[in-house]
C-alpha cells in the first residue's frame, strides 16, 4: 500500500487532466465543477441517478416507472419515422390505430363516420319511438332492404278468382323477421273484395304464422252486396315463456317466419266475397271486374326509450 | 496547497485503479475513455445535464418528468406488472380493460360497441324506415315538413258526390305533398266516413290519379291538369244500406331503377317535385249510391239525421329500414 497525498492532481505539465489508465477507484464522493463530463464507456450506477439539470437520451431500452410518467409537451407512441399515436400536452390522443376498450365514457360526445352494434338504449334515436321498423307497400312484387335482409312483398296484379270454395286457400304468405330488441310486429293487410253468387255475401279468413293458427284473429267480411275494403290488423307479442300461437305469442324469433293469410267462402259457388281485390260493378254497369291491388305494412315494435 | 504533477497514476502494482478514499474534486472534466467503464455503489448526482449516446437502461423510477416528448417505439404499458391496465401498441393502438373518459372522442371511421347510450337524435343512418310521417284532420291546419310546408284539406261540412254518375273529386283527399331525399316510397292513408241515404242496394266507384303540383312533367309524370289515373287504385263500395268508416291506403313505390312512371301501381322514376293525389268518385245510378261524404245517415235513433265526422289524413314517407 502506497499514498500519494496531494490537493491537486494534474498532468505533468500541468496544464491537463492526468490520465488514470487503469481506471480510478473512489471510497469518496467524485465532484466535478466542469460543465461538460463525458463517459464514452458504460456508467454503471448502484445508488440512485439524480439530475438537477436536464436528463438528454435516445434509445432507452425500456422505461419501467413505479411512479407517474409526466409528458409535459407529449407522448408519442411508435416509429420516430412513422408516429401511429400522439398524446398531445392538452390530453388529447390522436391515432390511426384501434382503441380497444371494455367501455368508453365520454363527458359530452362521440362523432363518428359509421356505429356498430345495438342502438336500442339510445334516447332521442328514430327507434327511441319505440318504431324499430317499418316497411309497408303495394304488393306488387317489390323488395325492400330491412334488417334481416331483402323482405319481398307478394305479387299480386289480378283478380285471382279462386276464392269461391269453402276450403281455406291461400291469400298471401310473407317470409319476415324482426331487428334485434323487437317486442312484437304489427301486420297489416289492406284490400277489398267484392260479392258474387248469393247477395248474402260471407267470407272467412284466418291468419297464420309458420303454419300456425292464431285463433284470436279470426274474422269475417259480410254484407248483402258486399264491395268494400278490408283493413286487417294482428300484433304478434314476442316474449314470455313458450310459444301461445292461439293468441299469437311467441317465445322468440330468431329467425324468418312465415305470416300467412287464407280465406274461404261461407259456401261454394253461394255466399261468398270470393272476388278478392276486385269489384263486382264497375261505372254503372256489373263489368268489366276492375282490380284494386293490396297494400301490406308490417312494423317492428322494441322498447320506447323516451 | 501541493500540486503533483503526474501523467499517469495507478495503483502500486501499476496494473489497477488507484483508491481515492475521501473521493476526488475534479476541477476539469472526468473523461472515461474507450472502454472504461465509471461504476458507483452511491448516488450520481450531476448538477449540470446528463447525456447518454449508448443505452441508458434503469428499473423503479419514482417519477418520469418530461419537458420534451416521450417516445415509445414499441409500445407503453400502463398500470401494474401483475395486470397491466392499458396497453398501447406500436400501431397506435390502445386496449384497456378500463374506461376512458374523453369530452369529446373523434372517430375517423367506426365505433363498435355492444350497447350505445346517449342522446341519438343527430346519428344518422339509424333509422326505422320513416323519413317523415306526417297526420292530421282534414281541418285546413299546415305542419312544417322537409318540403315547406305541407297543408291539410280544409273539410268542414259533408260533401255529396251522390247527384250525378260521372267522376267528381272528393275535395278532403287533394293533397300535395313531395318527400325527403333519399325516400323509397309514401304511404297515404285516408280515413273518412261515407254513407247512403235511402238506397236499399248502395254502390258507388272510386278511381287514384296523381299530377306534378305545377300541371307540368316531372319525375316521369306527364303534364295536365287532369292528372294520370292509377289504374290499380280502382274499386267499388257497395252493400245495402251502407255507413262506413273508410281507411284508404296507396303506396306509391319510388323506383330508383331507371324504370318509368307505372301507371298501374302508381310506382314513379323519382320524386322531386310536389305531386297532387286525389280520388274521384261517382255513383253507380240514381238509385245505387253511397256518395254523402263525411256524414251519418242515420242517428240516435232517426233517419236523415246528418253528423258531419271529419275525415283524417296520415302520410309516411320510408327509406330504408337499414
Amino acid at each position: 500500500m502506497s499514498k500519494i497525498r496531494a490537493n491537486q492532481i494534474t498532468n505533468e505539465n500541468c496544464n491537463g487532466a492526468p490520465t488514470f489508465t487503469n481506471g480510478l477507484n473512489s471510497s469518496g464522493i467524485v465532484t466535478t465543477t466542469s460543465t461538460a463530463t463525458t463517459f464514452s464507456g458504460n456508467l454503471t450506477v448502484t445508488g440512485n441517478l439524480g439530475a438537477s439539470g436536464t436528463l438528454t437520451y435516445e434509445d432507452v431500452s425500456s422505461i419501467d416507472s413505479v411512479g407517474i410518467i409526466t409528458a409535459r409537451s407529449g407522448v408519442k407512441v411508435g416509429p420516430t419515422a412513422g408516429v401511429a399515436g400522439t398524446f398531445f400536452a392538452d390530453g388529447s390522443y390522436n391515432t390511426a390505430g384501434i382503441i380497444t376498450a371494455t367501455n368508453v365514457s365520454v363527458a359530452s360526445s362521440i362523432t363518428a363516420v359509421t356505429y356498430f352494434g345495438d342502438g336500442s338504449n339510445l334516447t332521442g334515436s328514430a327507434t327511441a319511438s319505440g318504431v324499430l321498423e317499418h316497411i309497408a307497400g303495394q304488393c306488387d312484387g317489390s323488395t325492400r332492404a330491412c334488417n334481416f335482409g331483402t323482405f319481398t312483398f307478394p305479387n299480386i296484379t289480378s283478380v285471382p278468382g279462386n276464392f269461391n270454395t269453402d276450403v281455406y286457400q291461400q291469400m298471401i304468405a310473407v317470409s319476415y323477421k324482426p331487428p334485434a330488441g323487437a317486442i312484437g310486429v304489427e301486420f297489416n293487410f289492406h284490400f277489398s273484395g267484392s260479392w258474387r253468387g248469393d247477395t248474402h255475401a260471407i267470407q272467412h279468413f284466418k291468419f297464420f304464422v309458420d303454419s300456425n293458427e292464431i285463433t284470436n284473429a279470426r274474422f269475417n267480411t259480410s254484407n248483402r252486396y258486399y264491395e268494400n275494403l278490408c283493413s286487417f290488423r294482428y300484433y304478434i307479442t314476442i316474449g314470455g315463456s313458450g310459444n301461445d300461437y292461439p293468441v299469437g305469442r311467441l317465445e322468440n324469433w330468431n329467425s324468418a317466419k312465415t305470416l300467412e293469410m287464407k280465406t274461404r267462402a261461407y259456401q261454394a259457388n253461394g255466399n261468398r266475397v270470393a272476388d278478392m281485390y276486385g269489384t263486382y260493378y264497375w261505372d254503372g254497369a256489373n263489368s268489366p271486374q276492375q282490380f284494386k291491388q293490396p297494400q301490406m305494412e308490417i312494423i317492428s315494435y322494441g322498447n320506447p326509450t323516451v | 496547497m501541493s500540486i503533483l504533477k503526474v501523467d499517469t497514476i495507478t495503483d502500486q502494482s501499476g496494473k489497477a485503479a488507484p483508491n481515492l478514499p475521501h473521493g476526488a474534486n475534479v476541477t476539469g472534466a472526468v473523461t472515461g475513455t474507450s472502454g472504461g467503464d465509471v461504476n458507483t455503489t452511491g448516488n450520481l448526482t450531476v448538477s449540470g445535464n446528463v447525456g447518454v449516446g449508448g443505452t441508458l437502461t434503469y428499473e423503479d423510477v419514482t417519477d418520469i418528468d418530461s419537458i420534451g416528448i416521450v417516445t415509445a417505439r414499441s409500445g407503453l404499458k400502463i398500470g401494474a406488472h401483475a395486470g397491466v391496465g392499458g396497453t398501447f401498441f406500436a400501431d397506435g393502438s390502445y386496449n384497456t380493460s378500463g374506461i376512458i373518459t374523453a369530452t369529446n372522442v373523434s372517430v375517423a371511421s367506426s365505433i363498435t360497441s355492444g350497447l350505445y347510450y346517449g342522446d341519438g337524435a343527430n346519428l344518422t343512418g339509424v333509422t326505422n324506415g320513416i323519413l317523415e310521417q306526417i297526420s292530421g284532420q282534414c281541418d285546413g291546419s299546415t305542419r312544417t315538413v322537409s318540403y315547406g310546408t305541407f297543408t291539410f284539406p280544409n273539410v268542414t261540412a259533408p260533401q255529396q258526390r251522390n247527384q250525378i254518375n260521372s267522376y267528381q273529386d272528393i275535395d278532403a283527399s287533394r293533397i300535395i305533398y313531395k318527400p325527403p331525399s333519399g325516400c323509397i316510397g309514401v304511404l297515404v292513408n285516408f280515413n273518412y266516413h261515407v254513407s247512403s241515404e235511402t238506397i236499399n242496394h248502395d254502390i258507388q266507384h272510386y278511381r287514384l290519379y296523381m299530377r306534378n303540383s305545377d300541371g307540368g312533367s316531372h319525375d316521369g309524370v306527364p303534364a295536365g291538369s287532369g292528372g294520370t289515373e292509377i289504374l290499380y287504385g280502382r274499386w267499388t263500395h257497395g252493400g245495402t244500406n251502407q255507413e262506413d268508416n273508410i281507411n284508404w291506403n296507396h303506396y306509391f313505390r319510388i323506383r330508383n331503377d331507371g324504370g318509368s312512371f307505372d301507371t298501374n301501381t302508381g310506382a314513379l322514376p323519382s320524386w322531386t317535385y310536389t305531386k297532387l293525389i286525389f280520388l274521384k268518385t261517382r255513383r253507380y245510378g240514381s238509385s245505387n249510391r253511397v256518395g254523402h261524404f263525411h256524414t251519418s245517415y242515420y242517428w240516435d235513433g232517426g233517419g236523415d239525421n246528418h253528423q258531419f265526422r271529419q275525415p283524417s289524413i296520415t302520410i309516411t314517407a320510408f327509406g330504408s329500414p337499414t
